[in-house]
Formats: C-alpha cells, sequence, structure tokens
C-alpha cells in the first residue's frame, strides 16, 4: 500500500447512514468529510494551487532522482530505457522529436503533480513533498531551465517558464467542410 | 512407363464406384462423433467452448511494462457489433487495481453546492440509461498515420476498439445533484488506479451525453474496464473515459495533467501540438478476408464472405452500426452511397489493399461534432444518406441497431 491509501474513496460514513442521502431530488450521496476530501484532492493547477508546503534544489534533488527515479529514466535523463526527460530543445520540428520535460511540457507544476501523483512507476505515492520539490528541480536543472541552488517551492514553481508554454494550439476540427443538406 | 489417357479415366471411374458403395455403409463421419454420453451439468457461470480461440493480442516483447501496456480486440473474430467483455481491448497506465465495490466511492467536488459522496449501490438507485458505443483508443491505428502499416493484421493494426451496451448514470444528473455551479467550466476525472490517472473534461461534453457507467455488457464492468465504476465520453478518445473513477472535481480551468499536455497531445510537423483533441472521428475497415499474424489470408473466396456475414469496424461510434455489402470492384464499380468523406476515405483505403476480392465493409456513425457542438449531425440523417443506394449490386442491409433515448 502507498502512502495516499488512507482515505481513497473510503466513505464507510456515507455507507453506514444510507437511509438518508443528501442530494435534492433523489435523497442519494453523502457529504464528504473535510479528512477525505484533503486525502483525495491532490490535482496541481498551472496557478500553483493544490501544492503543497515544503522546498527543495537542484542540489538536494539529485539524491532522490539517483535512488528512486535513476533506474527507469538513466544516469543524466537521457538514457531510458523509460521515458527520456532532458534534452531534446529545438527538436519537435524536426523529422525527430524529442518531447522531454524541457522540450515539450508547457507547465512545471504539471510535473510536481504527476511525480506525486504517479511516480515511481512501482511504488506511487511514497515520496515526501521536499523529495518531489527536490526531484522536480533537478528535472528543471538538467534540462537548464533553473539555477543548481534555486530554491522550487510553492511560491516560485508557479512562476518557472516552460520553454514550450507557448507550444500548444487548440483542436482545429472540423477541418473537412461537412456537406450541406 | 507410358499409360494411356483412357487408362487413367478406366481407374478413376473404378474407385468413385468403390468409394460410392463404401459410403452408403457406415455412419456419416459427423454422427460418428457426436457424443452419446452425457454432458456436463448446469452450471453458475458460463464459458466459451474450448474449441474457440479467439483472443488478445498484445506484445510482450518491448520496454514498455505490461501494466502499462495495450492488447487488441481481434475485430476479424466477432460477429455483430458488440465485442466481448472479454475481449474488449485493454490500455492501462499503471495496471489493474483490484476494487472493492462495498468501499469506493464517487466523490464529486470542487465549484458545487454540495459536494458529496456516491456508493456504487446509490448510483444503481438513480435513472439508469444503457448505450450501445464503440470505444476507441486515441493511439488505434497508429501505424496508418506513420506512411503505411508495418503490421499484418487487422487487429495489430486497428484493434484498438471495441463496443459495448454500456450502462451507467447520467453524470449530468449527478452534477446537478450537487449543485454545479456557473463558474465550472471544466471537470477534473480521477481513477484510482496506482497513478491515479487523471483528464480534464469539457463541462458541456458532461453536460450532454458523458455517464457514469458501471454495467458493460449486461454483467458489472470487467475490472479491466474500470470496475466499479468508470467515466463514458460516447465519441472521444478512450483514456478520457477515466477508469475506477473515484472523483469528478468541478474547476474553472483545465488542470492540464501531465496525460493532457505530454502525454495525449498530437505534435504537428511544424513543432507546434494540438491540445484537448477528444473526438474520435468516423473509422471503416474491412474485417473480412482478413490476414492473420503469420501473413496468412483467410476467406478471400466469394462465398466465405457472403456466408460468414460481417463483423465490426470501428470508429468511437454513437449508437447506430450498419453493414452493408459492396460489390466487387467498389468505387470502380459504381456502388455509390453517400457517406461521409473521411468514411469514403478509409473505405477507398481498405478496398485498395484487397482489390479484387468481393469483402464486406462495416462503417460505424457517430455524431460529427467538436466540443462546442459545431457540425453535429444527427443520426437520422446519416440514416437516410446511407440507405441512399443507386446501385442494385448494393444492399445496405441494417445489421444491428440500438437508439439511446
Amino acid at each position: 500500500m502507498h502512502a495516499y491509501a488512507e482515505g481513497y474513496g473510503v466513505s464507510t460514513v456515507a455507507r453506514n447512514a444510507s437511509a438518508g442521502g443528501q442530494s435534492p431530488t433523489f435523497a442519494v450521496g453523502h457529504t464528504p468529510t473535510p479528512e477525505q476530501l484533503k486525502a483525495i484532492d491532490i490535482e496541481v493547477t498551472p496557478d500553483g494551487t493544490g501544492l503543497a508546503p515544503g522546498t527543495g534544489t537542484a542540489a538536494t534533488g539529485k539524491d532522490v532522482y539517483t535512488r528512486r527515479c535513476e533506474t527507469c529514466h538513466g544516469p543524466t535523463g537521457k538514457e531510458g530505457p523509460q521515458d527520456i526527460l532532458v534534452g531534446g530543445r529545438g527538436s519537435l520540428s524536426t523529422a525527430t522529436p524529442l518531447k522531454t520535460v524541457g522540450s515539450y511540457w508547457p507547465y512545471a507544476t504539471t510535473l510536481w503533480d504527476y511525480i506525486r501523483r504517479a511516480m515511481p512507476f512501482d511504488h506511487p505515492g511514497t515520496l515526501t513533498s521536499d523529495e518531489i520539490y527536490g526531484a522536480t528541480a533537478y528535472l528543471l536543472f538538467m534540462n537548464g531551465i533553473v539555477g543548481e541552488h534555486d530554491v522550487v517551492d510553492q511560491t516560485t514553481l508557479p512562476h518557472v517558464k516552460m520553454p514550450n508554454r507557448d507550444g500548444f494550439v487548440a483542436d482545429p476540427r472540423p477541418d473537412i467542410p461537412l456537406r450541406k443538406k | 512407363m507410358q499409360r494411356s489417357r483412357r487408362w487413367f479415366l478406366r481407374a478413376g471411374a473404378l474407385w468413385s464406384s468403390v468409394l460410392v458403395a463404401c459410403r452408403g455403409k457406415t455412419d456419416t463421419p459427423a454422427a460418428s462423433t457426436e457424443p452419446r454420453t452425457l454432458g456436463t451439468t448446469v452450471s453458475s457461470y458460463g464459458s466459451r467452448s474450448r474449441f474457440e480461440t479467439a483472443a488478445r493480442d498484445f506484445v510482450t516483447n518491448t520496454r514498455v511494462p505490461l501494466e502499462e501496456a495495450a492488447s487488441r480486440t481481434p475485430l476479424h473474430d466477432t460477429y455483430g457489433i458488440i465485442t466481448p467483455s472479454s475481449l474488449h481491448f485493454e490500455r492501462h497506465h499503471s495496471g489493474v487495481p483490484e476494487i472493492d465495490p462495498a468501499v469506493h466511492t464517487l466523490t464529486i467536488h470542487g465549484l458545487v453546492d454540495r459536494p458529496l459522496a456516491f456508493t456504487i449501490d446509490e448510483l444503481k438507485r438513480l435513472p439508469s440509461i444503457s448505450r450501445i458505443h464503440f470505444l476507441e483508443c486515441s493511439g488505434n491505428s497508429l501505424s496508418e498515420w506513420r506512411g503505411g502499416s508495418t503490421e499484418s493484421s487487422v487487429q495489430r493494426i486497428h484493434g484498438l476498439t471495441s463496443c459495448s451496451e454500456w450502462t451507467g448514470v447520467s453524470l449530468a444528473v449527478l452534477l446537478r445533484e450537487c449543485g454545479i455551479q456557473p463558474a465550472a467550466t471544466w471537470l477534473l476525472a480521477e481513477g484510482a488506479d496506482a497513478s491515479k490517472h487523471a483528464r480534464s473534461i469539457p463541462i458541456a461534453k458532461a453536460m450532454d451525453d458523458a455517464m457514469v457507467a458501471y454495467g458493460q455488457n449486461g454483467e458489472p464492468l470487467r475490472p479491466e474496464q474500470g470496475y466499479p465504476m468508470r467515466l463514458f465520453l460516447p465519441g472521444w478518445e478512450g483514456n478520457a473515459n477515466v477508469k475506477w473513477l473515484r472523483r469528478v472535481k468541478a474547476l474553472d480551468q483545465p488542470a492540464m495533467t501531465r496525460e493532457e499536455t505530454s502525454k495525449y497531445t498530437d505534435l504537428m510537423p511544424d513543432g507546434t501540438a494540438r491540445q484537448f483533441t477528444f473526438v474520435m472521428e468516423p473509422k471503416s475497415l474491412i474485417t473480412r478476408p482478413w490476414r492473420d499474424r503469420e501473413g496468412r489470408d483467410h476467406d478471400r473466396r466469394r462465398h466465405d464472405v457472403e456466408r460468414r456475414g460481417s463483423p465490426v469496424a470501428c470508429p468511437a461510434a454513437r449508437a447506430h452500426t450498419i453493414s452493408f455489402r459492396l460489390a466487387m470492384g467498389w468505387p470502380r464499380g459504381g456502388a455509390r452511397v453517400a457517406l461521409h468523406r473521411r468514411h469514403r476515405l478509409h473505405a477507398a483505403a481498405a478496398h485498395r489493399s484487397h482489390r479484387g476480392a468481393r469483402h464486406e465493409l462495416v462503417l460505424s456513425q457517430q455524431r460529427d461534432s467538436d466540443v462546442e457542438g459545431r457540425g453535429r449531425r444527427e443520426d437520422h440523417e446519416w440514416e437516410s444518406r446511407l440507405a441512399c443506394c443507386s446501385r442494385p449490386r448494393c444492399t445496405p442491409t441494417p445489421k444491428a441497431t440500438a437508439c439511446p433515448p
């Protein structure tokens, strides 16, 4: 089991009190307690909402990366065998685009969200907030986006400008004219 | 030694008469193999005959862990439009979790007046809807986009689509019960799997035809398809149909999760990437004649196809699937059916790869609309257009239909 397991959608209060639901039309559902909500309310939006307290730098994150990330992503983030995380800048419009954190990801907050949400692959949810900040800082540093001793925390991370921040466009479809009736 | 042609004819006639005589004295082969002992007893949960071998296909020799791999539906080996739940394609991001329905809840919170958690039993007490929909992975047929297929079978190329009857409750009903606020423009849908797979969904889709599904083909969802409950977004890419759904949070912006920024975005040649490209478009493919994984062709003879009938084709469709036969030589032969242009492109490409064989082509239709509903077509319009056929050799035959309420 991982750290998030407590309270994960587990609502014994709701089950035991099924006689009187609280929705207006069908009288089902129960108000989750603040603790229950806190346990599952994990997403981080680009403005930084949802970031947990904590701090890290590339210097502190190097150790985390070596222990928890390197096996899958390689010593410098370029080797794999899993996703390549470093490099690829300027490659997106070439015949061999390399989509990495540095070349493709539009928001630094997504990195923090995803590491907390899903990493390490085989033990998600086991990193502390400081370790997540450290790993985030180290990956940004390896991509040349922050300095080695720049502090990454709730305040600074939303302001990190990713190189491909403006690289995304909306879905242009339908791009084939529809036949008139 | 030289033998005359007449000798051969005489010998052949002799053997024929011997064979005929023998056949008259013995049981037919079929009758001699029919069982004369008692069969098995009744049982609590059925399974297919041991002689049947249709199976999902997946590759094991890659660097991709099998917990986040994909398995593909044998489209050529199914009948009608429903995919057996056991053969429904899979794509997971961190394996199939085992979730106890007795303790799992769906929590709806964020920009709502009343945050609420629903148990699976409570969802089942709400008005239920059952609809037949295809579901298609955004990466289906990817090899075709990369300049032609290197794969050999329809299963390998197009197998990341399947069709089920999905039963559940309208997401709009749940959101109204929670008092969704006008400021809510996006929803974050999140699963209870190990990696908490999460996607942002525009509120318009949620209030239109999105559902929280708990049933698949008449029984609870299979674990691979999100047991005990999943989000279902008709016509939209598979990964947005979040499985093992544990919460829906109303937001005033997309959360910009990893899946909707770095993964399920479409990098274009100019280096820009299209984002939130949810709609899966119509797709047509020929399931028979078919080529197996070893490259052997099957059912190329005309009568094979006619006798066999037509299995499925593909898109993330709305509710109708119409199959019809196309005469040999189409489109050169002149069978004219009014189709969506993308259908025509798919069909023409499929035809070229099977030139010369009579084949059955199955088309599925979906509402052709974007997030804002622009360009939407109504189902009856499709129906009338598909029925429009100017040549007698082309006989549209509605294979199966199921209308949503």
